[in-house]
């Protein structure tokens, strides 16, 4: 009894002392999800403000190929604003909800935050974000004990609320086979797998002019030179068109989960003096039937709360940036699109913030009037 | 409750405390209404199957014992094995046309049973004349899930410490060290290469060769890790509450030949379908020379291939495996006059490519294993001959955790497979120096870590 009784107690003292606190992610790379969340919202809580007006930018890889802040707060020549780029790649309102929670529990430390979105028709995107495994092994040291029970109720699949219950109890139980990789370089590079990033600050330079397709567009003839076989099995998973009854099935599921934690969010920043501001993001180079919206397909702005702080910028704001040219490869833009996305998504915010402090727009959507992306 | 569920092992805990504080004269009722309890979670509507079936061997077995004439026991001996075998006939029949799931532990208990009402038909004193405790062998719950398949005249003789109030605490702590060893295997070995075999799986059409070669070598060891883990817990289990289990292992991945593995790989299957199937068949088929062995030997491996499923995938499995074992027996005396007269390194340089060809071989034959249908097995053995086309995707281009996993685990689950040659001089410093509690609680720590996010379910629970 003493044996098993001290070695449970060692089990739960190493579980606490490394994975409640995060101590782990220490000692992983920032390319992780677990430690960029961990180590962004760590830093991020206890920062002291900067006396500007702090703009998070939040969203997924889009956003983090699409918004390069330095450029932003150079760019700002009154030196009264600062975007702070926080996207993460394969994030979603979920995740953005707890994170939000975290590091502004008071709903008043930011001016503005960007919430993106891929598009604000809701499209039959096939993956279950709502049941998402990484969802708990990267929110779980966020999360307070009075988050546990709603967040392991939110999942929807027994066997991903199974392991969340295993999370809120070890949280040792979301660190995976990813954190030995990730924490030794040796094994990083011995591994590497296909999600290697590419993302300099300046973001890459490649675009996808040479990408061609039948004029169906249900197969790729030509890829990119600088596509790898993981972008061209991405390619062409995008151009598998669902049949009618799934588009509508993944459509109405993703309507749920999109409206309900983005709703989550506004309800938690209403009444705050932070504007909240949806920007939906250029889609893609071309169209991509896998995720082609049904006729008729819900939109996300009328399936939200009306708050007077929040604020949807114009869909067709960035539609000029969704050609070959601005895009690295079909979902996320290159150094010359991230340009110009991150200044024009500047101005807009900083029109809507502080519109004594903002220049003359100098937007890609400036091209508004000449109609949008060729597809 | 499943041996890896958080659950399970809180219920443990508390039934292996109550078990130490019964007095001794009810541990063995109580190890008997825990084992029913255990089943009850599985299968509740087949307990009764389960105890009817126990119920009815036991009645013939001591019939069996009370019958003089050898007509009379010969009876006996057909009424007992129809009465065992006829459900799992059933269950494994219906299971191809109909698609009913088999209760949990026939086939276990099934061959307990046999292999009971069997040795008294050999020796009458293999009766047992304690119900309870002949209901606690047939029943008994670390075992039913997978087995091992162990024997009465093995367990028995166990129960007399279980009934004197023995507490062996050696014993107590081998078993949680084997728990935690076992889950260790399963959970982190065997689960972490299902995933890069079950991403591979579902669309073979779209990875190179390479990577199909791979896959399928990985099987193997992810059977062995899935399984010989899954062993472990459940001779662990046993053991903490005094009764030790048979091994099912013993390094099979050091085999240098067919038989020799066989020798090492579910053991207790082996052990029981040579004493009761492979044996008297060989007899009866003594006067046929070679042949009549090559007979016996594909019979017995194409039964352990049927046992598997009714299904073609299965039998081929069994065949190929005969087929394998049937040529390497023919060989093998002439083989080992033949390297006995050659110097030592070639001998080693035998035993080398023996122990590579004996798991390529395997691997070959679990294509069969693995496959939903014939057409999936030979589509797969085409891919690999070149002679179907393969897709693009490499190494490369799988994720980095599943590539992780590929690269750590394999040469590990290769490693636990073979025996893990010199682990015990490796750990001795550790074992040394890190009080035993401390190690738990870090095994534990790395367990916990470690796992998959989606747990694969014990591949040798279906059958």
């Amino acid at each position: 009894m003493l044996l098993v009784f001290l070695s449970v107690l060692v089990f739960f003292a190493g579980d606490n002392l490394l994975f409640r606190t995060a101590l782990y992610t220490r000692f992983l790379p920032r390319i992780t999800k677990e430690a960029k969340v961990a180590q962004f919202a760590r830093v991020e809580r206890g920062r002291d403000p900067s006396g500007r007006k702090e703009v998070l930018v939040t969203g997924n890889s889009r956003m983090e190929y699409g918004f390069w802040d330095g450029l932003a707060n150079s760019n700002d020549g009154s030196g009264q604003i600062r975007f702070i780029q926080a996207a993460t790649g394969g994030s979603s309102e979920k995740w953005w909800y707890y994170i939000l929670k975290y590091v502004d529990p008071n709903h008043d430390r930011y001016s503005a935050i960007v919430i993106s979105t891929a598009d604000y028709t809701i499209t039959p995107f096939w993956d279950d974000f709502e049941n998402d495994p990484e969802t708990a092994e990267v929110l779980t040291p966020l999360l307070s004990w009075n988050d546990w029970p709603a967040f392991i109720g939110s999942f929807t699949d027994e066997n991903v609320r199974e392991r969340a219950k295993y999370q809120a109890i070890f949280t040792s139980h979301s660190a995976g086979i990813g954190m030995l990789v990730n924490s030794t370089r040796i094994l990083q590079r011995f591994a590497g797998g296909g999600e290697r990033k590419i993302l300099t600050d300046a973001g890459p330079p490649e675009n996808v002019d040479q990408l061609q397709l039948t004029a169906d567009l249900s197969t790729v003839t030509a890829y990119p030179s600088h596509f790898d076989s993981f972008r061209r099995h991405e390619t062409n998973l995008y151009l598998n068109r669902p049949s009618a009854d799934a588009a509508r099935a993944l459509t109405a599921r993703n309507l749920l989960f999109h409206s309900y934690w983005a709703g989550k969010i506004l309800e938690e920043y209403r009444g705050s003096p932070t504007r909240i501001i949806f920007v939906q993001m250029p889609r893609s180079p071309l169209p991509l039937p896998a995720i082609e919206a049904i006729p008729g397909a819900p939109q996300l702005q009328a399936n939200l709360p009306r708050q007077s702080n929040v604020t949807f910028l114009d869909p067709e704001e960035f539609t000029s940036l969704e050609r070959p040219q601005y895009f690295y490869d079909i979902l996320h833009m290159n150094a010359a699109g991230r340009r110009q996305f991150t200044l024009g998504l500047a101005d807009r915010v900083k029109a809507l913030i502080a519109p004594q402090t903002s220049a003359a727009p100098v937007s890609a959507s400036a091209s508004k009037s000449t109609g949008s992306a060729s597809r | 409750m499943s041996f890896t569920s958080l659950v399970f092992y809180l219920a443990l805990a508390i039934a292996a405390l109550m078990f130490y504080l019964l007095p001794s004269r009810w541990r063995v009722p109580y190890l008997l209404a825990i084992s029913c309890a255990f089943y009850a979670t599985w299968s509740p509507k087949y307990l009764a199957l389960l105890a009817a079936t126990v119920v009815g061997v036991y009645w013939i077995g001591r019939k069996l014992h009370d019958t003089q004439t050898e007509t009379g026991k010969k009876t006996w001996l057909i009424g007992g094995l129809i009465l065992t075998l006829a459900p799992l006939v059933v269950f494994k029949v219906q299971a191809v046309y109909v698609g009913w799931l088999a209760p949990v532990g026939l086939s276990y208990y099934t061959f307990k049973l046999i292999s009971y009402i069997v040795e008294i038909y050999w020796d009458d004193t293999a009766v047992h004349n304690n119900f309870v405790e002949f209901a606690c062998f047939a029943s008994f719950g670390p075992q039913m899930l997978s087995g091992p398949i162990q024997r009465g005249y093995e367990f028995f003789p166990q129960l007399k410490d279980v009934r004197s109030g023995k507490t062996d605490f050696a014993q107590i702590e081998s078993g949680l060290s084997l728990i935690i060893g076992g889950l260790m295997m399963k959970m982190i070995v065997g689960d972490q290469l299902a995933q890069f075999v079950t991403l591979i799986d579902a669309s073979p059409g779209t990875y190179r060769r390479s990577v199909l070669l791979v896959s399928t070598l990985t099987y193997a060891a992810q059977l062995y890790a899935d399984f010989a883990g899954y062993t472990n817990i459940a001779i662990g289990i046993g053991r903490i509450f005094g009764i030790d289990s048979p091994p099912n292992f013993n390094g099979p991945f050091s085999a240098a030949n067919i038989q020799d593995f066989w020798r090492r790989w579910h053991m207790s299957l082996t052990r029981w379908l040579t004493d009761y199937v492979f044996m008297p068949v060989r007899m009866s088929t003594r006067r046929l020379g070679n042949a009549g062995l090559v007979l016996s030997i594909v019979l017995n491996l194409l039964l352990i291939g049927i046992w598997h499923g009714l299904t073609w995938t299965f039998a081929t499995f069994g065949l190929v495996q005969g087929i394998f074992m049937g040529v390497s027996a023919l060989t093998l005396k002439g083989r080992n006059d033949f390297f006995a007269r050659a110097p030592s390194s070639v001998r080693k340089l035998r035993y080398l490519i023996g122990v590579l060809a004996t798991y390529l071989l395997w691997s070959f034959s679990q294509v069969f294993f693995q496959a939903r249908t014939m057409g999936f097995a030979v589509q797969r053995l085409k891919q690999l001959a070149g002679t179907a086309p393969a897709g693009s995707l490499g190494f490369g281009d799988l994720r980095t955790d599943i590539s992780a996993s590929l690269y750590l685990c394999l040469p590990l689950a290769l490693y636990l497979g073979a025996g893990a040659p010199g682990s015990q001089w490796l750990a001795r410093p550790i074992i040394r120096f890190v009080p035993n509690w401390v190690i738990y609680g870090c095994a534990l720590l790395i367990l916990s870590a470690l796992t998959t996010s989606s747990g694969h379910s014990f591949v040798y629970g279906q059958f």
